[in-house]
């Protein structure tokens, strides 16, 4: 039996979320969703297949504090797949002020949950008119991002146009990753947020938050905003936007980290350092992706993780031509990246 | 270990239902099967006609969540539409309760004196034979599982961080709070009523024995335990699923299983073990697993045949009569078999 697609649906309040669920449960698309809701009231349709979640956080009993499921999910999942007609694929709205690593983690920890569905893309609307404002004061809205798939930049038309490539340079820095689409109102192609596979080992790309920094910086003529220091008091006002948005910094700031080598890889080296970092470091890891050359295997070695989980596996065969090298990000708080670095050195065969 | 076990059925009748089997059951008396299904709707067969059409009534808009034994000919459903509905022996359906927008995930009725407790969201909601309301018990969150005592009127669910006890004579006595941290989802009531074991989120069960007040846990499941239940041949034993094979911890002693390890009967070192169902009246134990096979275990003797295989559909509804002569299965694909006079 093929197992259902989940997509996660979060963004914070006021976003255009709700709009674009609407849109979801009401437009021709070819698939029925069910959609499983926080706050029913919400959306105007009611239908057997809007289910309204009690959102119900869990901690593993295994020692693991990043470890978290949400039970109410478990629960609902497992008994709207006891429908055999009806559906197509499950929709998860999150809480506007709720980080979505215990949803996507559900997918991850529970039996019968990993059996019956696999996880298809989180997809995140941010308001473009308060993004930044957002970002300063709100951990959700930052790991709302870091979680995201695809993403969507709406509300374009309530801020100025200059301003957009500012923002999307600073939704990139924290998660490479995403794809950012532009909107007004959500209007956007369903079917580059449904179906998108972003769990699926052989589909994953990785991209060097760093390269993407350096291609921004080169499309929209910025300087490089990481060495980027004027200084001025602190209320005087500053019209540069990166400014704006680089200038406060916060403990809980989540970045990505890249790293990439040509030179191909200890299998157990890695698997080691990988297990070990972790295991240590999971809380704070968000997201891991990487695709890596494996030193005497022609094939491709995938990781995809989400705190301490890790999807692992070797994919297709480097092509001939291809550009056959090791690449590797993290997402996540408190990164040191020299230890990063010199850790997955260490895993050069 | 080859063997046989005693599971000559002298009358074994299939059915295709076509719709996911949420629980199935026999009524006390045994005369007839309840199915609950995925649409809603509950199937009703006649035992002592196997062969006859059976009746198929609505009891919930979209979906049966839990169904149970009512009275000695009836059965109890609770649905996602918040009703708790009576389903009598000749297929007529009646209005129990109507509990909001909460999904009623468990329902059960007392034996002896026909009292009704449910979880409806986060209340424990304890009621008469009628549908009025006892009383109404709010916890922290979802009640997950509920479970009368076999000795006293007093039931006990399983919900996150905590099993509460609680009386069913309001008054009574206070209710009890007994907290172990993580997700408690499943509880059995041990016959001697001195233990109340909970399987847990992660792959693990939780015991706590009421008499001498201590808790522990066993851990080293491959899987969430689905399914839970007692045997009492060739003495008290906690039967499983949760692993490749059945099972069977030994319940002897003041130190309960921490004293032996758990025997393993049917290890397929492969497929797990979704449902267990233990003989009300001699050793045998009835295993579903996640591929559609259904095997007989002899627990005192360890031989186990197979007695039944769907088309590689996973076993989820498994239970026997009361007077442990019959014996009814059935899969997520809506394969039902009964089989009587085992």
């Amino acid at each position: 039996m093929s197992r259902t697609p989940v997509t996660v649906l979060t963004g914070y309040l006021g976003t255009g979320k709700t709009t674009l669920l609407n849109r979801i449960l009401t437009e021709e698309h070819g698939k029925k969703y069910a959609v499983i809701v926080n706050e029913f009231g919400e959306i105007g349709i009611d239908n057997d297949l809007v289910v309204d979640a009690d959102e119900e956080i869990f901690e593993m009993n295994n020692g693991c504090i990043c470890c978290t499921v949400r039970g109410d999910l478990i629960r609902i999942i497992a008994t709207l797949l006891r429908r055999k007609r009806g559906f197509d694929a499950i929709l998860v709205e999150t809480t506007g002020l709720a980080n979505p690593g215990p949803v996507i983690q559900t997918f991850y920890m529970d039996d019968a949950v990993q059996a019956k569905t696999r996880l298809d893309a989180v997809v995140t609307v941010v308001d473009a008119a308060h993004i930044e404002k957002r970002l300063n004061d709100s951990p959700e809205a930052m790991s709302q991002i870091a979680f995201a798939d695809v993403l969507l930049l709406n509300k374009t038309d309530l801020v100025d146009a200059e301003k957009l490539p500012a923002l999307e340079q600073r939704i990139h820095a924290i998660n490479p990753h995403c794809e950012i689409h532009r909107t007004e109102k959500c209007t956007i192609d369903l079917n580059l947020i449904l179906d998108r596979r972003a769990f699926d080992l052989e589909r994953i790309t990785v991209q060097d938050p760093e390269f993407m920094q350096v291609e921004q910086d080169h499309h929209h003529h910025h300087e490089d905003h990481h060495h980027h220091h004027h200084h001025h008091d602190a209320d005087e006002a500053c019209d540069d936007p990166i400014c704006n948005l680089h200038d406060v910094k916060h403990d809980d700031e989540i970045t990505s980290v890249g790293m990439r080598t040509d030179k191909p890889l200890q299998a157990e080296k890695l698997f080691t350092w990988l297990q070990t970092l972790l295991a240590d470091k999971g809380q704070d890891l968000l997201r891991t992706k990487g695709i890596l050359v494996i030193d005497g295997d022609p094939r491709k070695l995938v990781v995809q993780g989400v705190h301490m989980m890790l999807d692992v596996d070797y994919v297709s065969e480097w092509k001939e031509g291809e550009l056959k090298e090791s690449r590797l990000v993290f997402i996540g708080r408190e990164m040191d990246k020299e230890f990063l670095h010199k850790g997955f050195e260490l895993c050069i065969a | 270990m080859k063997g046989q076990v005693n599971t000559m059925s002298n009358q074994t009748q299939h059915y295709d239902l076509d719709e996911y089997i949420v629980s199935a059951l026999f009524s006390r008396d045994g005369h007839r099967v309840a199915l609950a299904l995925g649409d809603g709707t509950v199937a009703l067969i006649d035992c002592q006609d196997l062969d006859a059409e059976i009746k198929r009534v609505r009891a919930h808009k979209s979906s049966c969540l839990s169904l149970a034994q009512d009275g000695s000919s009836d059965f109890l459903t609770g649905g996602d539409d918040g009703c708790i509905k009576r389903i009598k022996a000749d297929g007529t359906v009646e209005m129990v309760a109507e509990l909001g927008r909460s999904w009623i995930e468990r329902v059960i009725s007392h034996p002896e004196s026909g009292v009704i407790a449910c979880g409806a969201g986060r209340d424990v909601v304890i009621m008469n034979s009628a549908g009025e309301e006892i009383a109404r018990h709010t916890h922290e969150s979802t009640v997950a599982d509920l479970t009368f005592s076999p000795a006293v009127p007093v039931l006990a669910s399983a919900h996150y961080n905590a099993v509460t006890l609680i009386p069913l004579e309001p008054g009574s006595m206070e209710n009890a709070r007994l907290e172990w941290s993580g997700s408690h989802t499943l509880i059995t009531w041990s016959p001697d009523s001195k233990t109340i074991v909970t399987a847990m989120q992660e792959s693990a069960l939780h015991v706590l024995n009421l008499d001498q007040e201590f808790h522990f846990g066993m851990q080293g499941y491959p899987s969430k335990v689905t399914s839970m239940g007692w045997i009492n041949a060739p003495d008290l034993h906690l039967v499983t699923s949760g692993a490749t094979g059945v099972v069977a911890w030994p319940w002897t002693g003041p130190e309960g299983p921490q004293q032996g390890e758990p025997k393993v009967f049917h290890d397929t070192e492969e497929v797990l073990v979704m449902q267990v169902a233990c003989s009300p009246i001699d050793d045998r134990i009835a295993a579903g697993f996640e591929d559609g096979v259904v095997v007989m275990i002899s627990a005192e003797q360890g031989f186990s045949n197979i007695i039944h295989a769907s088309d590689d559909m996973e076993i989820t509804a498994l239970a026997w009569s009361d007077d442990g002569t019959g014996l009814i299965i059935g899969d997520e694909n809506g394969t039902a078999c009964v089989m009587l006079d085992l």
